[in-house]
């Protein structure tokens, strides 16, 4: 905890000078960013194998871009995956179905429906908004 | 005509392709390993059929009032763009090739030094300065400080 306060601390300290990374040039950023991220995914196991599964991932990224796809939500599975499929078969054995039915269920689901649903509405009514203006 | 086998249409009949395979693979599977993965497998599958039945209803038409993280510049010409796609997906590939042979404590350098001078068509004493100082730092704080056990390079293991 000590550590995460001290890095938090030098974080702020240093934040101006962090700053001025983004205006350092892209050719000399680029390989100091490519060499952290190969030994980042390398150090994760220690195994050759990690840096095909981050260049995998580097470019289905890339391809996610440029079709308009969030990457966050596959961000959040990969996290939550795994937390969620061991909550999820220990509800389902210890309650079958009807944990679906429990209050705190229902409100994360009605939560879900509500971001799920908003965004639409709102583009609707952006939409049908100028050819009011324009009838 | 735009065609609507884009590559938005693509990734999305990737995606179902995966998702299908799952779940006939999990028709196998015993009932705790199958749970999850059936529960995954059913909507995206079916959201990956929306996304595909989409590009097919409105191959012409930008999606509007989308929620995304990171959008491209448009403002580059994409012969242009197309070309630094591929310059940069290259030195990706090409800096793992060199981990392969070499093994990182080389790569690295290698790769720093070549990047600046032929990419970046940097100087020499901004080239050579930048590959001592990500020598340093393989060499002094990933080797000596850390002693992360980085394998040797296929080359190296040759002659051994």
């Amino acid at each position: 905890m000590a550590l995460f306060f001290c890095t938090v601390a030098l974080s702020f300290f240093f934040l101006n000078q962090l700053a001025k990374l983004t205006l350092v040039r892209g050719a000399v950023l680029i390989p100091f960013i490519l060499f952290l991220a190969f030994i980042g995914s390398y150090t994760s196991n220690n195994h050759l194998g990690d840096l095909i599964v981050f260049l995998f991932f580097g470019f289905l990224g890339y391809f996610m871009i440029r079709c308009n796809w969030p990457r966050a939500p596959l961000v959040l599975g990969f996290v939550l995956g795994k937390i969620a499929e061991n909550n999820f078969y220990i509800s389902t054995i210890r309650y079958g179905s009807s944990w679906l039915l429990r209050p705190v269920v229902l409100i994360l689901v009605l939560l879900t429906l509500i971001v799920i649903v908003y965004p639409a509405i709102r583009l609707g009514k952006r939409r049908s908004a100028p050819s009011e203006k324009t009838a | 005509m735009k065609s609507v086998f884009n590559l938005r249409f693509l990734l999305a009949l990737a995606v179902a392709i995966i998702a299908g395979y799952a779940l006939y693979a999990s028709l196998y599977w015993p009932f705790r390993t199958a749970l999850f993965p059936r529960v995954i497998g059913v909507p995206l599958l079916a959201l990956s059929l929306v996304e595909m039945l989409l590009c097919l209803v409105s191959a012409e038409k930008a999606r509007e009032g989308h929620a995304v993280d990171f959008e491209m510049t448009m403002d580059v010409d994409p012969l242009v763009a197309r070309k630094r796609t591929l310059a940069i997906f290259s030195w990706t590939l090409g800096f793992m090739a060199l981990i392969l042979l070499f093994g990182f404590t080389l790569a690295v350098p290698l790769f720093v030094f070549l990047y600046l001078k032929l990419a970046g068509k940097e100087g020499w004493v901004l080239s050579l300065s930048m590959t001592a100082l990500s020598w340093l730092t393989m060499e002094g704080l990933f080797n000596r400080l850390l002693h992360l056990p980085f394998p040797e390079g296929w080359l190296f293991s040759l002659w051994t």
